[in-house]
C-alpha cells in the first residue's frame, strides 16, 4: 500500500531544508477527468461541426443509404421522400468523441480508462427538390469505426434517418525485407466502444502489443520490426478487446470486426540495425497539472529555465527576479520509493547547490538534472525555508547502453536505461524479443534506471529488442490489460495530454556460437 | 390520457425488479438497489405505471428469417443485429397494480412499432416444444429486410388490456442509454 498522499508535506526526506509554510495548489486535490488531447498532425477531428439539437418527428422517415458501409473514404449516396420540399437540409452524422480519463496529481498520476461522449455533427448541408425528396452523395469521414446513424434535419426537426457504417481496414507494409525492416501497420474504422476499439498485433503467433486509436479517431498507424529468422512470417492483426488478441472473434457479439492476416517475407540478416530511441513528437499539453508541483510562486517573484526538457544531466539555466537579496536554495522535486511493498513512496527535495540573489532581488545560474527518475519534475527556489517558485521540467527517457551486443547464445546481455518515471504512466516498458512480448522493466525504485539482464536465444543471427511504452495500472470498467506494450503511442499514449514523451527503444545483438 | 409503462433496461435490453421488506429469517440479504445513474440521459424516477415489461432481443436460429440470415447460434441475447436475421423479442408483463403475470386472456392487443415497417405482433406462447412444461412468453419476430436502413431502431412495444377504456394503452420503449439501444449493423 502506498503511503498517505501528502505525507511528504509534513516530511520532505532528502535535503530537509523545507520547512514552514506551503500553499496548496487546488490542482494537487484534482479527481479523474477526461483530458483533452493536444492537437497532432494529421489526426482527424470531429467530421463536422457540431450540429443543433434536434427534435425527432414524430414518424420519422427511413432513408436508403448506398453503399450502406465501407471503409473510411468510401463514397455512398443518401436518397428519400416525404421531406419538407425545397428545404435546407442538415446531413448529421451521429459519433463520439473518446477521451482518456486520468488524475494527475503531485506525487502520482492515475489512469482511469477512456470517456466516450456521444456527439452529432453536420456531415453535409443539401437541399430537397420541390417535391421533398433528398438525394446526396457523401463521403465516408476519418471517424471510429461501427454504425454512425444519419439524420436529415431541416428547421430544428430530424424528419428521417438512416445509417451508415464504417468498417475496419487495415494494410500492412512493405511485405518483404531484412531483418530490422520497419514495419507499418495502417489501420482505419477501429470502433470507440470496448469490444471494437482495440487491434493486436500478432507475429507468427507471438503477441507484440495493441494498437489503440482512441484519441486518433479511429486511425492508427505504427511500426514494429521484421524479425527473423530468414523465411515467411505471418502477420495478424486481430481483435482485440482489452488490448489482447480475441482469438474466436468470429463467435463474438462484434464478429462483425474482422480480422487481418498477411505475410512477410524476412529476406536476409544484415546484421544488428543501429538502437534507436524513438520519440513522440512535441507536444502542447492540454493539461496544467505537473507531477512534484505542489506550491504556488510567491507574489512578486517570476522564476523561468532556459529549456524545459530534456535528458537527466543536462544544464539548465535558471533565472529569476523578484527574490530577496541573499542566498537561494535551489531543489529538485521528485518522488522515492515504490510500488512493490508497503512503505509506498513520496515526494523528495534533492538539493542541487545554493545561489545567491543580488542585491536588486535577481538570480541567474545554473542547476544540472540530476540522475534520477523520468518525467515531470519541479525545480524549486527556495529562501529562508520559503519555496519562492517552482519551475516545471521534463526528464526524457534515454538510452545507455547494451552490452555486449555480440552474445553467445544462452548467456546474458544487459540493456540499460535511464529517465524512467515513476507514475501510472511512465514507470515501466513493455519489451518484446523477436516481436514477441515478454515481461516490462520498472524504473521507479531504482531511481529511474533500469538495467536489464536477458538472456540471448533464437539461435544465431540478429535479434530484436524493442521497448515500448505501457500503462501500469488501469482504474475503473474501461480499461486495457496493464504493461503491454502501447504500439501507437506516438499519438495516441494517454499521458500527452500532460505533456509525457514516452518513446520506444528499439535495439539489436548478434547471437553467436 | 394515456398511461405510460416503464421498463428498467440493462445492458442488452434485460430488465430486472425487486421490491424491498423486511427480511424473513430465511431469506437471503438482497442487494441494494441500484443507484440512480448521473447525467442527463438519467431515466429516473419513473412514471407510474399500468405494466411492468421485460423485454430482451434475442437471436434467431439458422432457417428461420425469410431472409437466409442467420447468427452463429440461436437465442442469444443481444442488441446488435445483421440484415437479413430475424430479431426475436421475449417480453413479459405483469400488472403493476394486481403483480399478477399478464397472459393473453387479459389482453386485447398487442404489438411492436419498427418505423418504416408495418406493426408486429406479439403473441403468447410457449418457449419450447411441450407447451405444458413450457414457460410461456410474451413474443414477436422481424426478419430484417436486406434494405433497412443501418442504425439505431427506435421500437415501441404497445399493449391494450382487456377492458381498459379506448385510447388507452400501454407503451414501452427502450431507455435511450447508447450503445445498448437496438441497431442494425451491415454483416456479421
Amino acid at each position: 500500500m502506498r503511503k498517505r498522499r501528502f505525507r511528504h508535506l509534513a516530511s520532505i526526506a532528502c535535503g530537509g531544508a523545507v520547512a514552514g509554510a506551503v500553499l496548496l495548489s487546488p490542482l494537487a486535490l484534482a479527481e479523474p477527468h477526461p483530458v483533452k488531447a493536444p492537437k497532432l498532425d494529421g489526426v482527424a477531428g470531429l467530421p463536422g461541426p457540431v450540429a443543433p439539437a434536434a427534435k425527432e418527428a414524430k414518424n420519422m422517415k427511413l432513408l436508403s443509404v448506398e453503399p450502406a458501409s465501407g471503409p473510411v473514404g468510401a463514397t455512398f449516396t443518401v436518397t428519400g421522400g416525404g421531406l419538407p420540399a425545397n428545404a435546407s437540409i442538415d446531413i448529421v452524422w451521429a459519433t463520439s468523441t473518446v477521451q482518456y480519463v486520468l488524475n494527475p496529481m503531485p506525487d502520482n498520476v492515475e489512469y482511469h480508462g477512456r470517456k466516450i461522449n456521444k456527439v452529432n455533427v453536420v456531415l453535409a448541408k443539401t437541399r430537397t427538390d420541390g417535391a421533398g425528396k433528398l438525394d446526396v452523395t457523401l463521403k465516408a469521414p476519418v471517424d471510429y469505426g461501427d454504425v454512425h446513424d444519419i439524420y436529415a434535419v431541416a428547421d430544428g426537426t430530424a424528419f428521417a434517418k438512416a445509417g451508415f457504417q464504417i468498417v475496419r481496414e487495415i494494410s500492412v507494409s512493405p511485405a518483404a525485407g531484412p531483418i530490422g525492416t520497419p514495419i507499418t501497420i495502417s489501420a482505419t474504422g477501429l470502433g470507440s466502444l470496448p469490444y471494437t476499439s482495440t487491434v493486436a498485433v500478432l507475429y507468427d503467433n507471438h503477441y507484440t502489443g495493441f494498437i489503440s486509436a482512441t484519441t486518433t479517431r479511429g486511425s492508427a498507424e505504427v511500426q514494429i520490426r521484421a524479425a527473423g529468422p530468414v523465411g515467411v512470417k505471418t502477420i495478424e492483426v486481430a481483435p482485440a478487446s482489452a488490448a489482447v488478441p480475441y482469438l474466436d472473434i468470429e463467435q463474438s457479439a462484434v464478429s462483425f470486426v474482422g480480422k487481418l492476416r498477411t505475410k512477410f517475407r524476412v529476406t536476409k540478416d544484415n546484421g544488428p540495425p543501429r538502437a534507436r530511441v524513438e520519440m513522440p513528437p512535441p507536444v502542447v499539453p492540454t493539461e496544467t497539472m505537473r507531477t512534484t508541483m505542489t506550491t504556488t510562486a510567491a507574489d512578486g517573484v517570476n522564476a523561468s529555465l532556459s529549456r524545459q526538457t530534456g535528458t537527466i544531466l543536462t544544464e539548465v539555466g535558471v533565472r529569476a527576479t523578484g527574490l530577496e537579496p541573499g542566498p537561494v536554495a535551489l531543489q529538485w522535486m521528485t518522488a522515492a520509493g515504490t510500488r512493490a511493498t508497503a512503505s509506498g513512496w513520496e515526494l523528495q527535495a534533492i538539493p542541487l547547490g545554493q545561489a545567491t540573489a543580488t542585491a536588486n532581488g535577481s538570480l541567474d545560474t545554473a542547476i544540472r538534472v540530476p540522475d534520477n527518475l523520468g518525467g515531470w519534475h519541479t525545480v524549486r527556489l527556495v529562501q529562508d525555508g520559503a519555496v519562492k517558485a517552482e519551475l516545471p521540467y521534463y526528464v526524457l527517457r534515454s538510452f545507455g547502453s547494451i552490452s555486449p551486443k555480440s552474445v553467445k547464445e544462452g548467456e546474458l546481455f544487459t540493456i540499460h536505461l535511464k529517465g524512467i518515471g515513476w507514475t501510472e504512466l511512465d514507470n515501466t516498458t513493455a519489451i518484446t524479443y523477436d516481436n514477441n512480448y515478454i515481461g516490462y522493466a520498472c524504473g521507479f525504485y531504482s531511481r529511474g534506471d533500469i538495467t536489464m539482464n536477458m538472456v540471448a536465444t533464437g539461435g544465431p543471427g540478429t535479434h530484436l529488442i524493442d521497448m515500448y511504452p505501457a500503462i501500469y495500472k488501469g482504474k475503473g470498467s474501461d480499461t486495457w490489460l496493464d504493461q503491454v506494450p502501447f504500439l501507437n503511442f506516438k499519438v495516441d499514449a494517454p499521458g500527452l495530454a500532460l505533456g509525457y514523451r514516452i518513446p520506444a527503444i528499439r535495439l539489436a545483438i548478434k547471437v553467436v556460437r | 390520457m394515456l398511461r405510460v409503462s416503464i421498463a428498467i433496461m440493462m445492458t442488452l435490453v434485460l430488465a430486472a425488479f425487486g421490491a424491498s421488506a423486511a427480511l424473513a429469517e430465511d431469506e437471503e440479504p438482497q442487494p441494494q438497489p441500484i443507484k440512480t445513474p448521473e447525467g442527463e440521459q438519467n431515466p429516473w424516477p419513473g412514471k407510474e405505471a399500468d405494466i411492468f415489461f421485460y423485454v430482451e432481443t434475442l437471436t434467431s436460429s439458422p432457417g428461420e428469417s425469410v431472409f437466409g440470415g442467420s447468427a452463429p447460434a440461436g437465442c442469444l441475447q443481444t442488441n446488435l443485429f445483421p440484415r437479413g436475421e430475424r430479431i426475436v423479442w421475449h417480453i413479459a408483463a405483469i400488472n403493476a397494480r394486481t403483480g399478477k403475470v399478464i397472459t393473453n386472456k387479459q389482453v386485447k392487443y398487442a404489438y411492436i412499432k419498427i418505423p418504416g415497417m408495418k406493426p408486429l405482433g406479439v403473441t403468447f406462447t410457449p418457449h419450447g416444444r411441450d407447451p405444458v412444461t413450457a414457460p410461456w412468453t410474451w413474443t414477436a419476430r422481424w426478419d430484417i429486410p436486406w434494405t433497412y436502413p443501418l442504425g439505431i431502431v427506435k421500437y415501441e412495444l404497445v399493449m391494450k388490456l382487456k377492458g381498459w377504456k379506448a385510447g388507452k394503452v400501454a407503451r414501452w420503449s427502450q431507455i435511450p442509454l447508447n450503445p445498448e439501444l437496438l441497431t442494425i449493423v451491415a454483416k456479421r
